[in-house]
């Protein structure tokens, strides 16, 4: 019990879902305002994660520094796929399930892709560095310094995002695409300007998560699949679309993670992760804090 | 008097299905113009058309003096068109006043939104009242409110209402045929599509009766209202 009330617990719990949160929310604003199944997602973040391993190992710089870097990189990323691939999917391909059918296969590809490329130049093994991993001790919790990094850019990014979306006028039309395309051309939204915001957007979220879990963990060319089926989790759990649910939906998932593997085993954190998501599929289809939504 | 909006043989559809089999209608500044027909006729397709989620496969849309038809939706919304869509199309889970708010992401209406959406409450204090709510929780009647109070954001020179009292009680359906002649005095002009036949073409100006995607008659309201043609043919006889 004492170790269940435990800080040391709660600052895990709250790093992973945070970082979970993260990396479940590009793939929300991707999914959300093009219906894009976007299956790369974790290869975005094994490309964010290699970039700071690279500009690190290189030149010393600090993957926290080098952020909006890094950022730049992917949504650079992300616009040279939109504009190759998927803005013809999105202006010719008809009814929506239609876009979303090919989204997947089109993704598959590009995941299939990057994970070899980065293989090929930077060969298939696991790479490592050391930054910012002294020590702390602060309310009888040791942390080091990487992981409230990570926690601090985290809670920041997510924030901002969350602010962004409520207060700017391309917030509210990213809020109302997703909502209702139709509807969002109707009051006069430029859909197209907004996909490609999103789109670019969404990216750089991404490298940023891959930039702030390469700090903590090994990375691989192949080290990507894993987060995207935990961004897939979270966005279902979320409700899809909804960009705070999903939000939500992480941090849960993060604490679950956590306390259960404490209470039982390491061994059961899939079984785990899985069944929580099949259990709230069977009583919630739409979601945790999915609404229904006319479209 | 200048047309505002004038369609000119315009033929359109939904893939290979032709729903528009050459269309022309004008519409006068700063007057109702009604567009009645039985369901299926090609009302919301011409509506849909104009407004430009609708591509016209041939013809042409002049509005305000330019030829739009090749433009998307939101320029459309740009040069002051803008459509209350059939079945409203709120935001259901943004509040009353953001769905508002998105009315108002153009241009050229963005910088005046404060004092438009003053002018809106005053026109529908109930959206006043209900503005922290979410737009999923309103009644119909309200809703419909809504939809045209996020039309009148856009600052529009005309707008397009489709099918503005579908499925609303009475009461409800004459207050929103009541706020038409006050958003006309104010200069805005109205392309009015609707089903029930007797109030628009008491309120319309002037009429097109469309049946099978073309316009078989054209006249103002106050004559077709008492042509035996129209009233047997979409009225029945108690109301005519």
């Amino acid at each position: 019990m004492d170790l269940l009330l435990s800080p040391q617990l709660l600052f895990s719990a709250l790093v992973l879902g945070s970082t979970y949160a993260l990396v479940a929310l590009g793939l929300n604003l991707v999914y959300g305002t093009m219906r894009l199944l976007n299956i790369a997602h974790g290869d975005l973040i094994m490309v964010g994660a290699y970039a700071a391993f690279w500009f690190f190992t290189l030149s010393g710089l600090s993957p926290i520094i080098g952020l909006p870097l890094i950022a730049l990189i992917c949504a650079g990323l992300g616009l040279i796929l939109y504009f190759a691939i998927f803005r013809h999917q999105l202006e010719n391909v008809h009814p929506v399930e239609r876009i979303e059918a090919n989204s997947l296969l089109l993704f598959f590809a590009v995941s299939v892709i990057v994970q070899n490329v980065v293989a090929l130049s930077f060969s298939g093994s696991p790479r490592a560095y050391r930054h910012l991993d002294e020590v702390y001790h602060l309310l009888g919790v040791s942390m080091t310094a990487n992981r409230i990094a990570a926690l601090v850019v985290a809670v920041t990014l997510l924030s901002a995002v969350v602010l962004f979306l409520n207060r700017s006028h391309y917030g509210l039309s990213i809020s109302a695409l997703i909502q209702n395309k139709t509807a969002a051309k109707i009051v006069g939204i430029n859909v197209s300007k907004i996909q490609i915001l999103s789109f670019t957007i969404g990216f750089a979220i991404a490298g940023v998560a891959g930039a702030l879990i390469s700090m903590t963990e090994q990375i691989s060319p192949f080290m990507g699949f894993p987060f995207t089926i935990v961004a897939f989790v979270v966005i279902i759990l979320g409700g899809l679309g909804n960009i705070k649910g999903g939000i939500a939906a992480g941090l849960l998932l993060g604490f679950v993670e956590i306390y259960v593997v404490v209470l039982t085993s390491a061994n059961f954190r899939s079984i785990l992760i899985y069944g929580l998501f099949v259990g709230v599929l069977l009583l919630r289809p739409q979601g945790l804090f999915g609404k229904t939504r006319a479209s | 008097m200048s047309d505002i909006l004038s369609v000119h043989k315009v033929e359109s559809g939904y893939g290979e299905v032709g729903v528009l089999h050459g269309m022309d209608l004008q519409c006068r500044t700063s007057k109702v113009t009604a567009l009645v027909g039985s369901n299926g006729a090609g009302k919301s397709t011409l509506m849909r058309t104009i407004a430009g989620l609708l591509p016209n496969t041939k013809g042409s849309i002049h509005f305000d003096g330019e030829v739009i038809d090749k433009l998307p939706s939101h320029a459309r919304v740009e040069k002051g068109l803008i459509m209350v869509p059939e079945g409203r199309l709120v935001f259901s889970d943004l509040t009353v006043a953001d769905n508002l708010r998105t009315g108002s992401v153009n241009v050229r209406a963005r910088e005046h939104w404060q004092s438009t959406i003053t002018e809106v409450y005053d026109l529908f204090p109930r959206l006043y009242e209900r503005q922290r709510q979410l737009a999923g929780s309103l009644s119909g009647g309200e809703q419909q409110m809504l939809a045209l109070g996020r039309g009148l954001m856009g600052l529009p020179k005309m707008l397009l209402l489709d099918e503005p009292t579908l499925g609303l009680a009475p009461a409800i359906a004459k207050q929103i045929f009541k706020v038409m002649p006050a958003l006309v005095e104010r200069g805005i002009s109205i392309f009015l599509a609707e089903q029930d036949l007797y109030r628009t073409l008491e309120i319309a100006d002037y009429a097109f009766v469309v049946e099978n995607g073309k316009i078989i008659m054209h006249d103002t309201g106050k004559v077709l209202k008492n042509d035996p043609k129209i009233t047997n043919a979409y009225l029945g006889d108690s109301k005519s």
